[in-house]
C-alpha cells in the first residue's frame, strides 16, 4: 500500500495533505472530499466543494507556483514519505563512500545544529539555510557521523554547494 | 505624386510585433520576409511569414541591430519596402538612411524628422516654436553648474536633470533643494556620458503627481494630418508600461481636442510623416505638457485601434506607398472603451525581473471582444537576449466599466506556465479601486502595489497548496492514481451520480 505524505508551505502556513492508494485525500488527517486531475503539463483541475477550480502549476526549483483566478501563489513542498523510507533503507544499506549534503538553494547558513563528529540518523536536521526570506531545514538523508563539516554560520553559499559530508 | 504599390515587405523585428505587422501585410496581399537569430527559429513570427531568413548569431548587435546583414536580406529577398516595428532600428535615422540608399521605401518618418525628435533638447525648441507647452526648463543643453543653479532657481525646485540623448530613467536625477543640486549635476552627467556617449543634461521642473497620456496622430505626404484620441499610460513599473487604455478618464472633449490640435502643430512643424505619438505628461490641475515624441509605431497602438476601428499598420503602409489619408479629423469618431495588459515574462514576485524557460502549457483567453497579438506558442523557449514582452492582451468593451471586467475575465482565463508572467500583478491593477475609479497617476505602482498584495483569500491558498502536493506526489511517480493524474477521495464523483 502506498501512502504519500506532502507538506505544503505558504508563507508561514502549513497544509499536511496526505494521498491514500484508494484515492482518498486528507488534510491534516482529515478525510477532504475533492477531486484532483491533471489536464495539461502543468495544469490542475480541482474539484472542492462543488467549486471548479483551474489552476497552473509550474515547478520553479524547490517551489512549485500556482497561478489560481489570476493570483500567484508560491507554495514550498516537501515529502515527508521519503523521510520514512530513507529510515528504512538507512538502517539496513551502508555505501562506502561518503555522503555528500549539499545545498539545494542558493541563501545563507543561518545555524548549524551538528559540528564534525556528530551522530546523525536519518531526518536529522543538520543546518538551518535563510532563502528568499525563508528558513529552510536541511536534514539527513541517511545516518552517520558528521566525517567534514565545510561551511560555518552566516556563511552565504551557492546551489549545489558542498555543505558536509557523512560517513 | 504616383503612389508606388508595395508587393514585398521584410519585417525587421521579432515577436509579437513582427508577427502582427505581417497580418496586416498579408490582409494586403502583401508578401512578407521574415528574419530571424538563431534563438528565434522556432518562432511564430518565422513559422507565419511567407519567406525567413537566417541572421546568423544571437546578441541584438549581431541580429536585429546589424543594418547591413538587414539590408542584404531585404536586397536578396527583392523586397521593395522595410517596416522596423518598434524598439531595435525602429528610431535609428541611420537605419532609415540605409534603408533609402538601398532603394527601399522606409515604413515610417524620414531620418530628418527622426533627428529633429531624437535630441530631447531640439525636439523641446521645436514644441516650444509651434506653440506646444512644454515643461518648464531649458531648451538647450546647459553649460555648467553656474547655470544649472540659475536656471533651478528661477523655475522653483524639486527640479529634475534629465539626459539630452536620454531615455529608460538613465541620467536623470530628481533634485528637491539646492544642496543637493551640485552632486546630482556631476552624477547625471557621468551616467549620462556612459549610458549615451554625451554628457549634455538639461533641467526640467518636477511635476508631482502627472499623468502618461499621449495622442496618436497619421501624417500623409500630402500633407494631411489627424489625431486619433489619446492612450492613457501611466501604470508603469521601472519607467516601463504594463497597462493602457483608451480614452482616459480625465479628459474632457475640451482638453482631448487642445492636445490633439497640440500633436498635430507639432507634427506639421519637423515635416513628419507617417504614424507616430506625441507624448504628453498631465499634471493634477490638467495642464499638459510636450514629454517626447516617438517615431514609429507604440507597443500599446492596439487600444488605438480598437476604439478607432482603424488598422494603423496598414495606414502606415498605405501612407509610405504615398496614398492619402482616408479619414478627415471630421471622420474620426470614437467607439466605446480598450484596455492593453502586456504580459511580460517577468517574476512580480521578485521585483520583476525577467524569466526564462519553455512554455508548457499556453491557453490564451478568448471570446467576444478580446484581441490577443502573441509571438509566442506552446514549447517556445524564453530567452535572456530580447525584451520579455511575451505578448499584449487587449480587450474592448462598450464603455470603461465593461472593459475593465473583461480584461479581468480574460486574466482570469489566460493560462501559462513554465514561466513568470505580468498576467497577476495586471490582476491586481485591474481590480485595485483606484484603477477601477479613474484615479492614479505614474507612481501607480510604488503607492498601491507590493507583492504580498497577490497572495488572496484562505480557500485559494488551500487549493494552491493542494495543486503544489497532488504535482509533487505526481513528479515522484508513485501509485496508481499518481499514474492516471487524477485521485478523487470519498467516492465523491460516484456519490454524484447515485444522487
Amino acid at each position: 500500500m502506498s501512502v504519500a505524505t506532502i507538506i505544503s508551505t505558504i508563507g508561514t502556513r502549513k497544509f499536511h495533505w496526505r494521498f491514500d492508494d484508494d484515492g482518498t485525500v486528507s488534510l491534516a488527517g482529515e478525510k477532504i472530499p475533492v477531486e484532483v486531475t491533471k489536464i495539461s503539463p502543468n495544469g490542475v483541475s480541482i474539484l472542492f466543494k462543488g467549486k471548479s477550480y483551474f489552476v497552473m502549476v509550474t515547478k520553479n526549483d524547490l517551489n512549485y507556483d500556482i497561478i489560481i483566478n489570476g493570483n500567484f501563489i508560491r507554495v514550498s513542498t516537501e515529502d515527508s514519505t521519503k523521510q520514512l523510507a530513507s529510515k528504512v533503507l538507512g538502517g539496513t544499506r551502508r555505501t562506502a563512500i561518503d555522503t555528500e549534503v549539499r545545498s539545494p538553494m542558493p541563501g545563507m547558513v543561518v545555524r548549524c545544529e551538528v559540528q564534525e563528529g556528530t551522530k546523525v540518523k536519518p531526518g536529522d536536521g543538520l543546518l538551518i539555510l535563510e532563502a528568499m526570506k525563508m528558513e529552510n531545514e536541511i536534514r539527513a538523508n541517511t545516518g552517520g557521523v558528521i566525517k567534514r563539516m565545510l561551511v560555518k554560520e552566516r556563511q552565504v553559499v551557492e546551489k549545489g554547494e558542498l555543505l558536509m559530508t557523512i560517513a | 505624386m504616383k503612389p508606388k504599390v508595395i508587393k514585398k515587405i521584410l519585417i525587421a523585428n521579432r515577436g509579437e510585433i513582427a508577427l502582427r505587422i505581417h497580418r496586416s501585410a498579408s490582409e494586403m496581399g502583401i508578401q512578407t520576409v521574415a528574419i530571424f537569430s538563431d534563438a528565434d527559429r522556432r518562432a511564430p513570427h518565422v513559422l507565419q511569414a511567407n519567406e525567413a531568413y537566417s541572421l546568423n548569431g544571437n546578441l541584438s548587435k549581431d541580429t536585429y541591430l546589424d543594418i547591413k546583414k538587414i539590408i542584404d536580406i531585404a536586397h536578396a529577398s527583392h523586397c521593395d519596402a522595410i517596416h522596423p516595428g518598434y524598439g531595435f532600428l525602429s528610431e535609428n535615422p541611420d537605419f532609415v538612411d540605409a534603408t533609402t540608399s538601398a532603394g527601399l521605401i522606409f515604413i515610417g518618418p524620414s531620418s530628418a524628422a527622426m533627428r529633429s525628435m531624437g535630441g530631447k533638447t531640439g525636439a523641446r525648441e521645436l514644441m516650444a516654436k509651434a506653440n506646444v507647452p512644454i515643461i518648464p526648463g531649458t531648451t538647450y543643453p546647459l553649460k555648467d553648474f553656474t547655470e544649472a543653479a540659475k536656471v533651478a532657481k528661477s523655475i522653483g525646485y524639486p527640479i529634475l536633470i534629465k539626459a539630452v540623448h536620454g531615455g529608460g530613467g538613465k541620467g536623470m536625477r530628481k533634485v528637491d533643494e539646492v544642496g543637493e543640486l551640485e552632486q546630482s549635476f556631476s552624477q547625471a552627467k557621468s551616467e549620462s556620458k556612459s549610458s549615451f556617449g554625451s554628457e549634455s543634461v538639461f533641467i526640467e521642473k518636477y511635476l508631482q503627481n502627472p499623468r502618461h497620456i499621449e495622442i496618436q496622430i497619421l501624417a500623409d505626404m500630402h500633407g494631411n494630418v489627424i489625431y486619433l484620441g489619446e492612450r492613457e499610460c501611466s501604470v508603469q513599473r521601472r519607467h516601463q508600461k504594463v497597462v493602457e487604455e483608451c480614452p482616459s478618464s480625465l479628459l474632457t472633449p475640451d482638453i482631448r481636442k487642445r492636445m490633439g490640435e497640440a500633436a498635430v502643430n507639432a507634427v506639421q512643424k519637423c515635416g513628419y510623416v507617417n504614424a507616430g505619438t506625441v507624448e504628453f505628461l498631465m499634471d493634477s490641475d490638467k495642464s499638459f505638457y510636450f514629454l517626447e515624441m516617438n517615431t514609429r509605431l507604440q507597443v500599446e497602438h492596439p487600444v488605438t485601434e480598437m476604439v478607432f476601428g482603424l488598422d494603423l499598420v496598414k495606414a502606415q503602409i498605405r501612407i509610405a506607398q504615398g496614398e492619402e489619408l482616408s479619414l478627415t479629423q471630421e471622420q474620426v469618431v470614437p467607439r466605446g472603451h480598450a484596455i492593453e495588459c502586456r504580459i511580460y515574462a517577468e517574476d512580480p514576485l521578485e521585483g520583476f525581473i525577467p524569466s526564462t524557460g519553455r512554455v508548457e502549457d499556453y491557453m490564451p483567453s478568448e471570446g467576444y471582444g478580446i484581441r490577443h497579438d502573441s509571438g509566442i506558442m506552446r514549447g517556445s523557449e524564453i530567452v535572456h537576449f530580447y525584451d520579455p514582452l511575451l505578448s499584449k492582451l487587449v480587450v474592448w468593451g462598450a464603455d470603461r466599466s465593461e472593459s475593465i471586467r473583461k480584461m479581468k475575465r480574460a486574466l482570469e482565463e489566460f493560462k501559462i506556465s513554465g514561466v513568470s508572467t505580468t498576467i497577476p500583478f495586471c490582476a491586481f491593477v485591474i481590480s485595485h479601486p483606484k484603477f477601477i475609479e479613474g484615479e492614479y497617476d505614474i507612481h501607480f505602482v510604488e503607492k498601491y502595489y507590493h507583492p504580498d498584495k497577490l497572495i488572496r483569500s484562505e480557500e485559494e491558498e488551500l487549493i494552491a497548496s493542494l495543486a503544489a502536493a497532488s504535482m509533487h506526489n505526481w513528479d515522484s511517480g508513485k501509485g496508481k492514481e499518481m499514474r492516471e493524474h487524477s485521485i478523487s477521495s470519498g467516492n465523491w464523483k460516484n456519490k454524484r451520480f447515485d444522487e
